[in-house]
């Protein structure tokens, strides 16, 4: 008995705390942290904007309350308006489903009680931290804007519209936090200086065709997924086409890196950076991976990238590898491994279609390389899942700076592949 | 203790002793698809689009794909340029299934001679993406169900050029709310009257600035919102903007809970998800009793949910909104500017500011507070560029947000 007041008194004095720690700032405090010390500025049109991240820890800090555990990630602008004229901010631009500065500050409102309580939503210290959108002529703003979290490389957009001009600025910023994959990679010396080989067309188009069909296992034995994927662009064009069309940046694998995806599986909750297995290529596991969850988390594109010792047009060229998770299945194996749709080609088609909706894309190409599998001879992966194609890789000119979808040029090396249908 | 190996075996025989399905489809020529197709040619393409209902798509793929949340559309691509074109999927719908990914969905209890039927029969009918000179091309694209009127766009690519094709289609078993309204009989034609830009001030001042409860007596949320553009102009901007429809309410717990104005439901409610995967945004409509230029006038307000409910622990608990009545109505604005709906925007300040300190509650205990201001649109059915949009100055627009 006695222990048991013991531990309830521990336990109230423990709510005490809690509650203590709770109250809300009376003032957000704007420059908490030193987030500001990775703010990137540009200037266009008369006006400039200045662009910072604040990390998990330093949002909790400024607000008092856990924002990335609750899925939202404030932006902090400054608006400077050069401009003769009012400007507007659009929040819709920057993430169509941004949240309200009053919705933020509730986010953790999962209490079961009905809606007849008249209880305040009202925090005004949120409120007033907000972006807001009018920028006086000669004026400046800032505040915070309330997005859906993207760890990693925040990628967003910051329009501003006045009646004169729409000026759109583009931002990447990275936000610590995750063991990301690609910083680990030197890409300096990935490969000797004298290892590279500047390609003409002619030599691109007969090396890339001989490059074996799929990648491999650790013991460079099995044939894994096949290498259907030709990318060309330096490490940052990459990574900036790939974020800006959605895709999520991977982690490695560390201790933290394992809890976090044995939790999600156990809760269900959504790990979107977690470690991708290893395939191999050029005798090395993948230098980038990349992911993107679509209605749930079984239900992911995988995608694999090995930077090549060749150049075009001065620029890296990279062999990859894409996969549509369409489930989960048991195997003998691994335990569980995701099942991949069989349909490799319409996976490969849907990537292009998916960097040239995001402006990511300057110049495609089909190459051979793979060699075709029909549907009725497939060949199977490392997990036995099997898959089926026309043969052709897909060469993927992306770029970091945005490009019309209709701008896009069809290199043509191979005539692209021809389906038919009976419906 | 855990489960003996010998129970573990009796399940797993029990489970695949269910897998006894054998797999049937129709084709899509026994039902009327091609002869419902909507059809519009652009230059020397011409793209034809169908919805298949509920009933139809059963049919034709075997299997309720509709009780997956997917909704496949039929389209025949004609090619009659001197190019190969490209159609893209993906513009039609970004997060689009493919066809295997549909089958796998569905695997349960079929054997695997019907899944490999299965299979094929998908594989077979998704529209292809290229489409060869002087040749025509036809088949499915498995987008994400929404109720209502089917709003999409068909891209389609050349080396040289692209086209857009849009398509708002009717999708036989779904009666939208507004459907059900007799528009013509709302209001004596003696009542309506036709305003000018210049007379407008005093005609919407004329007009509520609040809605009311039930029986018209408590108050509700300010209607900040005004619409201008005929019913089908509005539709059309709308559904464009990522908004849909909802079937009219009939329970009558629910419709003690819903926003009247001059005396009546609205005529139209719109949900949209603003790009995450829960209802964000509800839009009310109400038809009003004048014109401004010849054109309807619609007022609204938004009603923006916050916070981790369900939609079933709405319908019980109630949704949260978000206070900030506001915010709502520029999120509007912007929304059909981006969507490319937007033809003129106007503001009109009003005199029933709340300001946050002294925020009320209104007939459902939801919170708001307002600057009282008023924002005018006028919505287009045809895209209008972003640059092409106009201002229209009654006041200046609130400079405080």
């Amino acid at each position: 008995m006695a222990q048991f007041v013991l531990k309830l008194s521990a336990v109230l004095f423990f709510v005490l705390l809690v509650a203590a720690c709770s109250s809300a700032p009376q003032t957000i405090p704007e420059h908490a942290g030193d987030y500001r010390d990775r703010a990137q500025s540009q200037e266009k049109d008369g006006i400039r904007v200045t662009a910072a991240v604040p990390s998990a820890e330093e949002s909790k800090t400024i607000f008092g309350t856990p924002l990335y555990k609750r899925g939202v990630q404030p932006v902090w602008l400054k608006i400077e308006n050069s401009r003769d004229e009012t400007v507007s901010f659009l929040s819709v631009g920057l993430d169509p489903a941004y949240f309200t500065p009053i919705e933020a500050a509730n986010m953790d409102l999962n209490e079961k009680k009905q809606v007849s309580d008249k209880r305040s939503l009202i925090n005004e210290q949120f409120f007033e931290s907000g972006m807001g959108s009018t920028i006086p002529a000669h004026g400046e703003r800032s505040g915070f804007v309330f997005s859906q979290l993207d760890e990693g490389t925040k990628a967003f957009n910051v329009d501003v519209i006045g009646e004169s001009a729409f000026t759109p600025f583009t931002f990447f910023i990275p936000v610590p936090g995750l063991n990301l994959d690609h910083h680990s990679v030197d890409w300096q010396n990935l490969y000797p200086a004298d290892q590279f080989l500047d390609l003409s067309s002619d030599e691109l188009i007969e090396k890339i065709e001989s490059e074996p069909c799929c990648a491999t296992d650790k013991k460079n034995e099995g044939t894994a997924d096949p290498l259907n994927l030709v990318v060309i662009g330096t490490p940052d064009e990459v990574y900036y086409a790939f974020i800006r069309a959605g895709w999520d940046e991977t982690e490695t694998i560390y201790k933290g890196s394992s809890w976090k995806t044995i939790t999600s599986f156990i809760s269900g909750g959504e790990y979107r950076y977690s470690p991708v297995s290893a395939l191999f290529v050029f005798n090395r596991g993948q230098d980038i991976a990349f992911q993107k969850a679509r209605d749930n988390i079984h239900e992911r594109n995988h995608l694999r990238l090995w930077m090549s010792p060749y150049r075009y047009e001065g620029e890296p060229v990279w062999l990859g590898q894409i996969s549509r998770d369409i489930g989960v299945r048991f195997t003998k194996k691994t335990i569980t491994t995701h099942k991949v749709d069989p349909d490799v080609d319409e996976t490969r088609e849907g990537l292009l279609e998916n960097l040239a909706y995001s402006q990511a894309l300057e110049k495609v190409a089909y190459l051979g390389g793979v060699g075709e599998a029909p549907i009725g001879q497939p060949r199977t992966n490392l997990t036995g899942d099997p898959y089926f194609t026309d043969g052709y890789r897909l060469v993927l000119w992306v770029t970091s700076h945005p490009t019309d979808i209709a701008d896009i040029k069809l290199e043509p090396w191979r005539a692209p592949p021809d389906r038919q249908s009976t419906p | 203790m855990g489960f003996s190996p010998v129970i573990l075996i009796l399940f797993a025989l029990l489970l695949s002793a269910c897998a006894t399905k054998s797999y049937h489809y129709e084709s899509t020529k026994s039902f009327p698809i091609r002869e419902r197709a909507v059809s519009v040619t652009k230059d020397k393409i011409t793209v034809s689009a169908s919805v298949p209902g509920e009933e139809e798509a059963q049919a034709i793929f075997g299997i309720p794909i509709y009780d997956r949340g997917i909704q496949p559309i039929w389209l025949n691509i004609e090619n009659n340029s001197e190019q190969r074109i490209r159609f893209a999927p993906t513009g039609v719908d970004p997060g689009y299934f493919s066809p295997l990914e549909v089958a796998y969905m569905h695997r349960k209890g079929f054997t695997k001679e019907a899944m490999r039927q299965m299979n094929l029969r998908f594989y077979r009918s998704a529209m292809p993406r290229h489409i060869p000179a002087g040749e025509s091309r036809s088949g499915y694209v498995f987008t994400h169900l929404n109720p209502g009127t089917k709003a999409f766009n068909v891209d389609v690519f050349s080396n040289r050029e692209d086209e857009n094709f849009a398509f708002f289609i009717n999708v036989p078993g779904f009666v939208a709310d507004h459907q059900s309204v007799d528009f013509d009989t709302l209001y004596d034609r003696s009542q309506i009257q036709d305003y000018d830009l210049a007379g407008l001030r005093t005609g919407l001042a004329d007009l509520p600035w609040f809605s009311t409860d039930r029986s018209g007596e408590q108050q509700g949320t300010p209607v900040g919102i005004v619409i201008v553009g005929q019913g089908i102009e509005v539709l059309k901007a709308l559904l464009r903007a990522g908004w849909y429809e909802s079937p009219k309410i009939h329970d009558e717990k629910q419709l003690e809970k819903l926003h009247y104005l001059f005396g009546r439901t609205p005529d139209a409610v719109f949900r949209n998800q603003g790009g995450g995967t829960r209802d964000r945004n509800e839009l009310n409509l109400w038809l009003a009793p004048m014109l401004i230029e010849g054109e309807e006038v619609w007022l609204a307000h938004i009603i923006h949910f916050i916070g981790q409910r369900t939609q079933l622990e709405q319908a019980i608990l109630g949704a949260r909104v978000d206070p900030d009545v506001d915010d709502g109505r520029n999120y509007l604005l912007q929304n059909v500017w981006y969507a490319q709906s937007l033809e003129r925007v106007g503001w009109m300040a009003g005199s029933g500011s709340v300001a946050i300190e002294s925020a009320r509650f209104d007939f459902n205990s939801l919170e708001y507070f307002t600057d009282g201001y008023r924002l005018i649109v006028w919505l287009s059915g045809e895209p209008v560029s972003l640059l092409e949009t106009k201002s229209w100055v009654l006041d200046d627009p609130p400079l405080n947000r």
